[in-house]
């Protein structure tokens, strides 16, 4: 390689790495502006605006959010939600997937079909709206949980992980005496903690970001979720800033962005938190999937 | 071989048949709760789309709503907010394709040509990030971010002599904002299957590449997409599908970063499906425009696929 190359490739090198940068900091640049403009005191954010640090540094916001009964009760519901979904999800999707990994079942390939169609196909927003009237699943904290027990992807997900575990260790087990429930739960599941931790991260997320449901089928205030109150937050600061900026300066629509930037801290941070550790594993599931696909 | 001992093989395979399920019966336990789950929730709504022929009522049933055939399909074909919700739709989804998609393959190639280290996984860690943040949260920032007076986009723009705009709230800016927002948010997590794609090519190829003396465009043209082809034919068609529905702008960014100023450009069909059938219970009509657009994605993703096959030699069916 000559001199004039060499240097090419490092400028190449250098630009390349500079339009990496600038791509970081756009993408983290939002969650840093929320992050100070929840510590900004809301009076002082009016006056200056706030854009690289925080205008009148104050925890008021904060206080103000974890005060609020209703931010605190939504707070809990998503936390049960969640915890719940994934218990239900893991039990549904978990114990099919292991049923299907064993090719000696009989009619293993239909099942698998009947499993893998509402993949590609569903009955859409309407029936579906329709069928939870019908079941008295409005108002119900089961509207959350019941419908999302099975995820034909993360089904296909673990099957291919417990295709891994080799066949002699449970026939081992059978030998001495075991029954299946024993083989699943005191050898499938403990070799199997990194597939559950994947999909319970999965199921978690969702269940922690999801926010349309709530409002086709729940109106009792106390059955909200995080994610419900926020939007509404949202919304009606929306409108008073609207109000707002037409002249009409209300105090509650000055406080408002503050601490709705404040709210949107908390609703992140468990993700934000969980985030780094999990990483790798969201994208090793990605990679499997795609790679079955 | 004679017709009776066939028939004594049969019956010894169904008896087999039989042990086989008696000696799995705990494994069809195993499969139970997740296909009653299955059955009812998502076999049943497909049965449920029965009620797009129906003039159906909730409180009458699917039994006791009256047939009125295609009644509700011409009904939507002659409503001109239809057309309006499918332009959005089309120029939506149209815009997010034409940019976010090669992007995130060029997104890829870039992250790619590096070695690993921690400058990579930096990047990488950051560019997925917005991926698992909901779009109500989005949707708050990017509301706060454009704001008129005290947005950091306008505060930009007036440091450089632009004047500054209500983003928001004007209907011609809803096509960009949410291309790019759609964009910000998934870019990075896009690139996941290309870069596995990418991960799989065989070295050594580029090292014989090397020994022929071929300059980085050659080896970028000639080896590595090539091999990423097959995986970028494959997610383009799962793309085109859902042209007419919410994959790429999913129904979440429409419905967070909507308001009521800008519902000429940001209203879509899934948008006008709730809108109708939640909204203004009309569920029949509702029905019939989603009965319609999953048939129209189906026919669209199956085309594709044939279409791929014959030209190139791979589908993804």
């Amino acid at each position: 390689m000559n001199v004039k190359d060499k240097r090419g490739s490092m400028i190449y090198g250098i630009s390349i790495r500079c339009i990496l940068i600038i791509i970081s900091i756009l993408m983290l640049y939002p969650f840093y502006y929320c992050i100070i403009y929840s510590f900004s005191n809301s009076k002082a954010a009016m006056v200056t605006n706030v854009v690289l640090w925080p205008a009148g540094f104050t925890f008021e916001n904060y206080s103000y959010v974890f005060v609020n009964g209703m931010v605190m009760n939504a707070f809990m519901v998503s936390v049960l939600r969640t915890v719940a979904g994934i218990a239900w999800a893991l039990f549904c999707t978990g114990l099919a997937a292991y049923a299907i990994s064993k090719k000696t079942l009989p009619f293993n390939r239909m099942i698998s079909i009947f499993f893998v169609v509402p993949m590609y196909i569903s009955g859409g927003l309407i029936p579906t709206y329709v069928l939870y009237h019908d079941l008295h699943l409005f108002n119900n904290f089961l509207v959350y949980i019941l419908p999302h027990g099975f995820w034909a992807f993360n089904m296909l997900l673990m099957r291919s992980y417990f295709d891994t575990i080799p066949p002699s260790l449970e026939e081992a087990a059978k030998i001495d005496g075991a029954g299946d429930f024993r083989v699943l739960f005191k050898i499938i599941v403990p070799l199997s903690m990194p597939i559950i931790a994947v999909i319970a991260m999965y199921v978690g997320v969702w269940h922690w970001n999801e926010w349309f449901e709530p409002l086709l089928y729940v109106t009792k205030q106390n059955l909200k979720p995080l994610q419900s109150i926020l939007q509404r937050i949202i919304m009606e600061t929306l409108g008073s800033v609207m109000e707002a900026q037409s002249g009409r300066v209300t105090e509650h629509a000055v406080s408002g962005t503050s601490i709705q930037m404040a709210t949107l801290v908390v609703s992140t941070v468990p993700i934000v938190l969980i985030y780094p550790f999990l990483q790798k594993y969201f994208i090793k599931g990605t990679m499997l999937g795609a790679v079955k696909a | 071989m004679d017709k009776i001992s066939m028939r004594k093989k049969e019956v010894s395979g169904v008896r087999y048949t039989f042990k086989e399920i008696r000696r799995h019966r705990m494994f069809y336990l195993f499969l139970l709760p997740a296909a009653v789950v299955c059955i009812i929730f998502f076999y049943r709504p497909m049965v449920g789309l029965i009620m797009a022929f129906q003039d159906y009522k909730i409180s009458k049933g699917m039994f006791g709503s009256p047939i009125v055939g295609l009644k509700y399909f011409k009904e939507f074909l002659q409503n001109p907010f239809f057309y309006l919700a499918l332009r959005n739709t089309l120029v939506i989804n149209g815009l997010n394709i034409a940019i976010g998609f090669p992007l995130s393959i060029i997104f890829a190639l870039v992250l790619n040509s590096f070695e690993t280290g921690p400058f990579k996984k930096v990047t990488q860690t950051i560019s997925y990030l917005p991926h698992f943040i909901s779009w109500v949260v989005v949707a708050g920032l990017a509301y706060k971010l454009l704001d008129k007076e005290s947005g950091a986009i306008n505060l930009l723009f007036a440091a450089v002599g632009a004047n500054k705009a209500p983003f928001m709230r004007q209907p011609e800016s809803f096509w960009p904002i949410i291309t790019v927002v759609s964009i910000w948010k998934e870019l990075g997590w896009n690139t996941i299957i290309f870069l596995a794609a990418l991960s799989s090519i065989d070295p050594e190829l580029y090292e014989a590449a090397i020994i022929d003396g071929a300059t980085t465009s050659q080896k970028l043209f000639y080896i590595t997409l090539p091999s990423i082809a097959p995986v970028i034919g494959i997610m383009f068609i799962f793309t085109i599908g859902s042209l007419f529905s919410s994959g790429n702008v999913s129904f979440d960014a429409i419905f967070n970063m909507r308001n009521a100023l800008v519902s000429d450009t940001a209203n879509t069909i899934d948008y006008f499906i709730y809108q109708e059938g939640v909204g203004k219970n009309r569920i029949s009509f509702a029905a019939a425009i989603g009965f319609a657009q999953s048939i129209v994605s189906f026919v669209i993703v199956m085309g594709a696929n044939s279409i791929s096959k014959k030209v190139r030699g791979y589908g993804a069916f």
